[in-house]
This record gives C-alpha cells, sequence and structure tokens, in this order.
C-alpha cells in the first residue's frame, strides 16, 4: 500500500471511496437541473445545443463566472461580498483612467486588477477580519461608496475604449479557436479550485469558515484568512470588470449592478452552504452554468429575459430549500445520539457508557461495518 | 443524625409539599440516569440538591420543569398530579426554572423583561406604567428596591440578572423555584445577596429547590439536603443534622477513608520548574491563582462550576481575554494573548468544548489533524498524499474508530472526536500539554485511553496540566492536584493523599470558609 504499509483494510482506506461519493453527492442537484435544462431546451429548440449557442453562453457569462470564483473565497470563509460588482466597474474606469494617462496597455490590465485585489484584502478584508465588523454591512458600505465614486468620475457616462486594441482583444479575439473571456474563465477557475483544494491558505479558508473559534484556537491567523477570502473575491471581480471592458470595448458604470447577487445565487447553487466552511470551485461552475443556460435558453425558446430573473429565483430557492431539507435530516440525527451521550454534563458518565456509543458508529454508512470493540 | 440508604421522609413540617416528584425515572439508550428518585419541596423552605457531576442532579431539574419527560414516575404540584410535555406546562403549572445562564432578553428593559409574554395593555397599546409598577412591585418582594427598572438588561451584572429573572418567576405567580448551581458565576458577595433573597423568599411561603456541588453552600442556606448519586437519591435529611463530612461520604458512596489532609505537595526541587504561574487573574472568573509544573509531572486541577479553572487553562494557552500576571516557561516570561506565541513555545492545548472550539464538523478526519499546521502557510501546499499518511499513523497511534481517514469529523462519536483532537495536539509535541476537560462525554474506554496517552507523554522535560471536573480521575491519573475555589487556588496536594472527599470539600470552599471567606494563596 505505498507509504504506509501496515494499514488496517479495515480502519483507513487509502482512497476513501465514501468520502469521495459524499462530496459527489453534493452536485448531483445542480449538475441534474443543468442536465435537465439542457434536455428541455434544445428539444424545445435545437440551436441551444448548437455549438455557436454554447460559445455564446460561455462568453456572455465569463464575468459572472470570474465574479462568482472570487465569492465562492468570500463565501466558504463564512462571509459574502456585495461589493464586487461596484469593484467591476471601478476597474474598468481605473483601467479607461491609467490608459488615458499612457501606461502600456497589458501593464494598464495588470495593475487595474492588483488594485482590485488590493482594495478587496485591505478595506474590505481589513475591515472584516481585523476590526470585526459585519461583513455585510461593511461591502454594503464599500459597493455603496465606490459606485458613488464610479458615477462621480464618469459622470455617468461610458468611457469609450475602442482605440486600445489589446483591450478590444481581451473582449472579442480568439486563441486556439476558443474565444479571451473563455480562456479567462478557465483560468480562474483553475487556479481557484487547486487554491481551495490543495494549498494551506485554501484549506485554512475552510477551517475559518467552518469554525471560526477552533482555527483561532488551533493557531490559524483567522484575520490574515479573512482578508485572503475579500482580497480573492476583488481580484476575481477586478479579472470581470476587464473581461468586460473588453468586451464592450469601453468602461460602463453599469456593468456591475445586479452581478453580486446573482454570482451569490450561482455560489449557493452550488452547494456552497451560506453560512461557510463547506462547497468548491466545482459547484460553482455548475451554479453559473446553471443560471447561464437557464437564461440563454429562454431567450432562444423566445421567452421574454425578464423571465429569466424569476425562474432563477425559483430555483435558487427550491435548490438551497432541497438542500436544507436533507441537511436538517441528517443533523437531526447527529444531534439525537449527541444528546443521548452528552446529556450536558449532568449525566455524563451514566449517558456515555460504552454502549450507547454504538448506534453512533452504526449509523454512518460504510461498506466495513463499525470495527468490533476493541478488547 | 438521619442518613439511612432509602431516603426516608422526614417528619417536619406539616405543609404539603407544593412541587413533589416521585419515583422518576428516565433511561438514556440502555444506561439509567435517574432511577426512581423522589423529591418534594414544601412552601417556605429552601430544599438543596447535591451530587456530583453526572450523579443525575440537572436531569432531575429538567423533567421537574418539563424541558425532559420521566419514563416513568409522577410529579404533582400543590398536591394535584401533572404531566410536563413542554416547558411552558411547567411554568403555567408555577414552576420556574432559574438557569445558569439566565434566558432574558438583552436588549429590552427589565421591566419588559419581567413582563415579558404578558404585557399589560390597554386596546393593543402597552401599558408602560403599569409595566414598570408591576416589575417594581415584584422586585420588592425580593428586597430590592434599588433598581432602576427602565435599564436595559445587558447593563446588569450576572447577579443582578438572576434577581430579575427571580422577580419575573414572582410577577407571573409563580411559587416554585428551581436554582440550578445559581452561585457559580457569582463573586462571594454577589452570592450573599442572593443569599439573603433566597432566605426573604422563603419568609413568604416560596418554595426552593436548590441545586449545587458546593458543601459549603449548605449551612448557610438550605433547610432540607437531599443527596444524589449515580442517579439515585441516596439519602435525605435535614441540613442541621448533617455534617459537610456525612454529605461527602454520602456523594461518594464509600466508606469514609481517614482524610489525610495533607497540604504541600511533591517539590522537585532538584529540578527548574517547567511553569511557573504567579498570581494569575482574568476576571470575572479568574481571581488569583498560582501553580508550579515541574518536568515529567501530570497535574491535575480541581475546581467546580465557576471555579475558573478552565479559564487559568485558557489564559496559559493564549485563547483568554486579557489575562495579566506572571508567567514562566522555562523561566522565561510567556506572553498570555497569543495562540500563536504559546504555540511556539511548546504549549499545546485541548480546549474544553470540542465542538465549538476544537473540530471544524464538516472537514475531514485528516483535515482536522492538520488543523494546526495551516498555522503557517507556508509551503503553499498541503501535500494532501503526506497528510493522509500522517493522519493514518495518528489513527492508529491513538486507535481511532471511523468511517475512514476522509470522512467528516462530524461522524465520529464523542470519544473518537477527543482522540482526534488528542492526535492533533499531540503531534506537535508540545513540551507542556494542557487539557481542559478531556474526557467530558466520553465513554468510559476512550476516557482511559486518553488518561493513558497523557500519563505516558508526560516523560523527561515534558508535563500535562488537566482541568477534570471528574475528581476521581485526578486522583487517579495525576501526580498533584491544585484545587481552585471562586477563583483562586486553595493550595496543592500529592493527588495520593487525596480522596475524592477531600476534594470535594477543598474545592466546595471548604478550606475557604476555614478561614473566613478569604482565601489563602497556596500553590507551591
Amino acid at each position: 500500500m505505498g507509504a504506509s504499509p501496515q494499514v488496517d483494510a479495515d480502519v483507513i482506506v487509502r482512497r476513501d471511496p465514501i468520502g469521495w461519493l459524499k462530496r459527489g453527492r453534493r452536485y448531483v442537484g445542480p449538475g441534474g437541473a443543468l442536465i435537465g435544462i439542457v434536455i428541455v431546451f434544445s428539444s424545445l429548440h435545437p440551436f441551444f445545443i448548437h455549438g455557436q449557442n454554447i460559445t455564446n453562453i460561455l462568453t456572455s457569462n465569463s464575468d459572472l463566472m470570474l465574479v462568482a470564483a472570487g465569492m465562492t473565497f468570500a463565501m466558504i470563509g463564512g462571509g459574502f461580498d456585495l461589493s464586487v460588482g461596484s469593484v467591476m466597474e471601478g476597474t474598468g474606469v481605473l483601467l479607461a483612467g491609467l490608459l488615458a494617462i499612457g501606461v502600456p496597455q497589458l501593464l494598464a490590465i495588470v495593475i487595474a486588477v492588483l488594485c482590485a485585489g488590493l482594495f478587496g484584502a485591505l478595506v474590505n478584508g481589513f475591515l472584516i477580519g481585523y476590526a470585526r465588523l459585519n461583513f455585510l454591512v461593511v461591502t454594503l458600505g464599500t459597493m455603496t461608496a465606490v459606485e458613488g465614486l464610479v458615477y462621480v468620475v464618469t459622470n455617468g457616462n461610458t468611457l469609450s475604449l475602442s482605440k486600445w486594441h489589446v483591450i478590444a482583444a481581451v473582449g472579442t479575439a480568439k486563441a486556439l479557436g476558443v474565444d479571451v473571456p473563455i480562456w479567462f474563465m478557465i483560468g480562474a477557475v483553475v487556479i481557484a479550485g487547486v487554491c481551495l483544494r490543495f494549498t494551506r491558505v485554501g484549506r485554512a479558508i475552510y477551517a475559518v469558515g467552518g469554525n471560526r473559534e477552533a482555527a483561532r484556537i488551533a493557531g490559524i491567523r483567522v484575520g490574515l484568512i479573512t482578508m485572503l477570502t475579500y482580497g480573492a473575491a476583488g481580484l476575481f471581480a477586478g479579472m470581470a470588470g476587464v473581461v468586460d471592458a473588453g468586451r464592450l470595448a469601453a468602461a460602463s458604470p453599469t456593468v456591475g449592478a445586479t452581478i453580486n447577487l446573482i454570482a451569490g445565487a450561482a455560489v449557493l447553487l452550488g452547494g456552497t452552504s451560506f453560512s461557510g466552511g463547506e462547497g468548491g470551485i466545482f459547484g460553482t461552475i455548475l451554479g453559473v452554468l446553471l443560471i447561464g443556460a437557464l437564461e440563454n435558453g429562454l431567450g432562444v425558446v423566445g421567452v421574454s429575459d425578464f423571465w429569466s430573473n424569476v425562474v432563477t429565483g425559483i430555483v435558487l430557492i427550491v435548490a438551497v430549500g432541497l438542500d436544507q431539507f436533507q441537511k436538517s435530516r441528517t443533523r437531526k440525527r447527529f444531534t439525537r445520539q449527541s444528546t443521548e451521550l452528552g446529556v450536558d454534563v449532568g449525566v455524563g458518565k451514566l449517558g456515555s457508557a460504552a454502549g450507547t456509543l454504538q448506534p453512533v458508529e452504526a449509523a454512518v454508512e460504510t461498506p466495513f461495518g463499525p470495527r468490533p470493540a476493541d478488547g | 443524625m438521619t442518613v439511612s440508604g432509602t431516603a426516608p421522609l422526614l417528619e417536619g413540617t406539616s405543609h404539603p409539599a407544593l412541587l413533589s416528584l416521585d419515583s422518576i425515572e428516565k433511561w438514556y439508550g440502555g444506561t439509567p440516569a435517574l432511577s426512581g428518585v423522589s423529591f418534594d419541596c414544601r412552601p417556605g423552605e429552601i430544599h438543596a440538591l447535591i451530587g456530583e457531576n453526572g450523579s443525575g442532579k440537572s436531569t432531575l431539574l429538567k423533567v421537574a420543569s418539563g424541558e425532559i419527560r420521566p419514563d416513568a414516575g409522577s410529579i404533582s404540584v400543590e398536591g394535584r398530579s401533572v404531566r410536563f410535555h413542554q416547558p411552558s406546562d411547567a411554568i403555567r403549572a408555577g414552576v420556574a426554572l432559574i438557569a445558569q445562564e439566565v434566558p432574558l432578553v438583552a436588549s429590552l428593559t427589565v421591566a419588559e423583561n419581567i413582563s415579558l409574554g404578558a404585557l399589560p395593555a390597554r386596546r393593543l397599546v402597552v401599558d408602560w406604567k403599569s409595566c414598570r409598577k408591576r416589575a417594581r412591585a415584584s422586585l420588592a418582594l425580593l428586597g430590592e428596591k434599588e433598581l432602576d427598572v427602565t435599564r436595559d438588561v445587558n447593563m446588569l451584572t450576572a447577579d443582578t440578572r438572576q434577581l430579575v429573572a427571580i422577580a419575573r418567576a414572582l410577577a407571573r405567580g409563580q411559587r416554585i423555584l428551581l436554582l440550578d448551581e445559581p452561585t457559580s458565576s457569582l463573586s462571594l458577595g454577589q452570592a450573599n445577596r442572593l443569599f439573603a433573597v433566597l432566605r426573604e423568599l422563603r419568609h413568604q411561603g416560596i418554595a426552593i429547590a436548590y441545586v449545587t456541588q458546593r458543601l459549603a453552600e449548605l449551612e448557610q442556606i438550605a433547610d432540607r439536603v437531599t443527596v444524589i448519586r449515580d442517579g439515585r437519591a441516596v439519602a435525605t435529611m435535614n441540613s442541621r443534622d448533617a455534617s459537610p463530612g456525612d454529605i461527602a461520604e454520602l456523594m461518594v458512596g464509600r466508606p469514609l477513608g481517614q482524610s489525610s489532609g495533607a497540604t504541600g505537595g511533591a517539590r522537585k526541587d532538584s529540578t527548574d520548574p517547567l511553569l511557573h504561574v504567579e498570581d494569575l487573574r482574568m476576571p470575572p472568573a479568574l481571581r488569583r491563582a498560582s501553580l508550579t509544573v515541574f518536568p515529567g509531572e501530570v497535574v491535575g486541577i480541581a475546581g467546580l462550576e465557576g471555579s475558573g479553572a478552565s479559564e487559568l487553562l485558557a489564559a496559559l494557552a493564549g485563547v483568554g481575554t486579557e489575562p495579566r500576571g506572571k508567567v514562566l516557561l522555562r523561566g522565561v516570561p510567556l506572553p498570555l494573548n497569543s495562540v500563536r506565541a504559546a504555540m511556539a513555545r511548546g504549549v499545546g492545548f485541548l480546549p474544553r468544548d470540542r465542538r465549538l472550539e476544537a473540530l471544524v464538523p464538516m472537514l475531514s478526519v485528516a483535515e482536522n489533524m492538520h488543523l494546526s499546521e495551516l498555522s503557517s502557510l507556508w509551503p503553499p501546499f498541503v501535500g494532501l498524499r503526506r497528510r493522509r499518511r500522517e493522519a493514518t499513523t495518528l489513527a492508529r497511534r491513538f486507535s481511532i474508530r471511523m468511517p475512514g481517514i476522509e470522512a467528516p469529523a462530524a461522524a465520529l462519536s464523542g470519544g473518537n472526536q477527543q482522540k482526534l483532537v488528542m492526535a492533533r495536539v499531540l503531534a506537535r509535541d508540545p513540551s507542556l500539554l494542557l487539557l481542559s476537560e478531556p474526557t467530558r462525554g466520553v465513554d468510559i474506554g476512550a476516557k482511559i485511553d486518553i488518561f493513558r496517552a497523557v500519563r505516558d507523554y508526560a516523560h523527561g522535560e515534558k508535563a500535562a496540566v488537566v482541568y477534570s471536573s471528574e475528581f476521581k480521575d485526578l486522583i487517579e491519573w495525576c501526580d498533584r492536584i491544585v484545587v481552585l475555589y471562586r477563583g483562586h487556588t486553595v493550595g496543592a496536594y500529592v493527588a495520593g493523599s487525596l480522596d475524592e472527599e477531600d476534594l470535594i470539600h477543598l474545592a466546595g470552599g471548604a478550606a475557604a470558609v476555614a478561614v473566613g471567606g478569604d482565601v489563602d494563596r497556596g500553590g507551591s
């Protein structure tokens, strides 16, 4: 068995299949809904699954995917970032400003995106992680303030960027036959996924979101980690801002209008919980595709655009409601057992005799059954 | 002296009991928590219920307040048989539970809290004037005439909140009060004020059931005492007839061994202490604690709820709130404001509440074991294969039973969760191990595993400090025991020189009472 030769097969499973299955189960809901939508719309109108339309869905939702990837960080860390839409707009305006003063185009893009990330980390992240202010209050405040600032600078006008060919290329060119926004999207998703799943920072985000106090007592720098989650949210929103600036060949003060809430909906649809500590990028991908496909499909079959938000809202509540229902059933099982175990300190030694532990172990689904009690 | 094994009924006052519980039984799984307990409370009487942790006194209280339903037995109020399906039934019947954490709405005023759920109103509009009047009247019954009823409850101290809760009960016309360890979070002065109130209520014919672990309180406040042990009421007696020694003996359930009364403790003068704590304070719980730990030792901390024992360990681990005092680890001052600094100095801490303070329930067993590694973010990648290998080794070493290393920590039983946290702490090889209630809610097998691991660990340069509310375990597994009472160290004792009874005495304030309420510094 490779590195650990003396592992009891009945205790430890090297590639624990239950874990994988359990984690997979989370995606059954959004995945199934996505497949359902694809089947329904493609049978209503074959153009829906035409390659051109699929590319269309992907490019038009590339900004949503980027913002949602960043939002996933904030939400796994137990928070939410309302300011992402404003940051997106702000990044576009900043980009326009940098270009106007003669900064080279690629450098301007990099600076604008980094500024968005720093804003997220040092303003939202600092106030939430270190000053311990409520995340909704802080991001509602920065959302409003940045939005205001964007209007102050632009006077509400859209700033044209059409003369900058690199910027336009970001939105419209193709590389290796695929639109550049899609490359951005893929890159962002891969980076976010690797970061959340395989790095120390990523796992610390899960720990902080799952149990802040336990993370603190275990020595994790809770404030720093919180700051980083909002930094990621800002960074990805900045990338979305650049992509949109490219697609429109302009910096618009309205591109981010409701994207914060739609991105949140996408993350929730993907099985990331609002209370933090759970979820992941794969779910977010499903959530974004679900919303994108729904919106596009309704358009393709000729239903008014306005209906898509109605349907998205209903789908969100149904999906999250079902998830909640399933979770509360599982939780009930655990709480019932722990009351039998603990019954506060009161019956500690009576209620927790070895016998009562049996049902707990049996309740955990395992192909091997509970290990026989030690002698 | 009326002590017998079968809870004799006393012929005392002629009044019939206001509240009477008869032959209550409660089972959890296959284990009895209460087996045939009878308890009654007469008007104008304070009837104390005393027992160790896990003796069943909290369960009995929950039965009496309608929070849990007994499996057998009957409850009657004023002679009429009643059945409580939920707490509101008990409240309506006139039974008020005054819990340790008083459930008041902190952002409302005293007057509103006292009338909560029954605000006086004239045609849908709240009649604030009569609301305040009613609040003042019921507070006056407690002899509390100073309190401004328009103040918000969150501005009040713990003892005043308790009074507000009692006043609410009186305002509702409840005549039976159940007090659950009411002094555990109070200072001595505050406790005396509460006692004065209770005596006043006794005068007015209120029936008071008083649950406590503190022996010293009995003679101050109780008329009768019922001792509960292992889910049975082992004796009921008039408190003036019973000596603290008798009661302690009944609580423990073993015949009286000769009390050694040893003080001092083993000093290993040849070696330098690993840890030296002097006058550590962390108000309100911890007032003045001193402690010395030598390499190779397991030192137990004995204290009741509110003694400051768990706060002492939290302060040493750097998770307390603004502790002050002198703490030397290997002769070098230990900063008390940072978990990370403590960890870097070789302090390992097992927190008291594993669900709130130690585990991230939805993350896997392996990740939970690995949690402290995330205190450093370098190298950037976790190394999944290494993590799995290390977690596997740790799981074997601590014989953790689980469905798999990738299963969520929530799927483990209490004992195995605790072993998981132990594994995490010990994996960092700390030189000073601090454990707060390591065996709480843990089965007997796991308990032995955990103490054995602690014992094995404390060798050479390493030492452990264990706080447990189960005195038996401390005596069995520790070298020395330091006793805390109301935030003060009472003394340090060689574990072998003490029995459980001595600890009950000391932790219950016997030593403090002997020196007139002011606690001597003790320690070593």
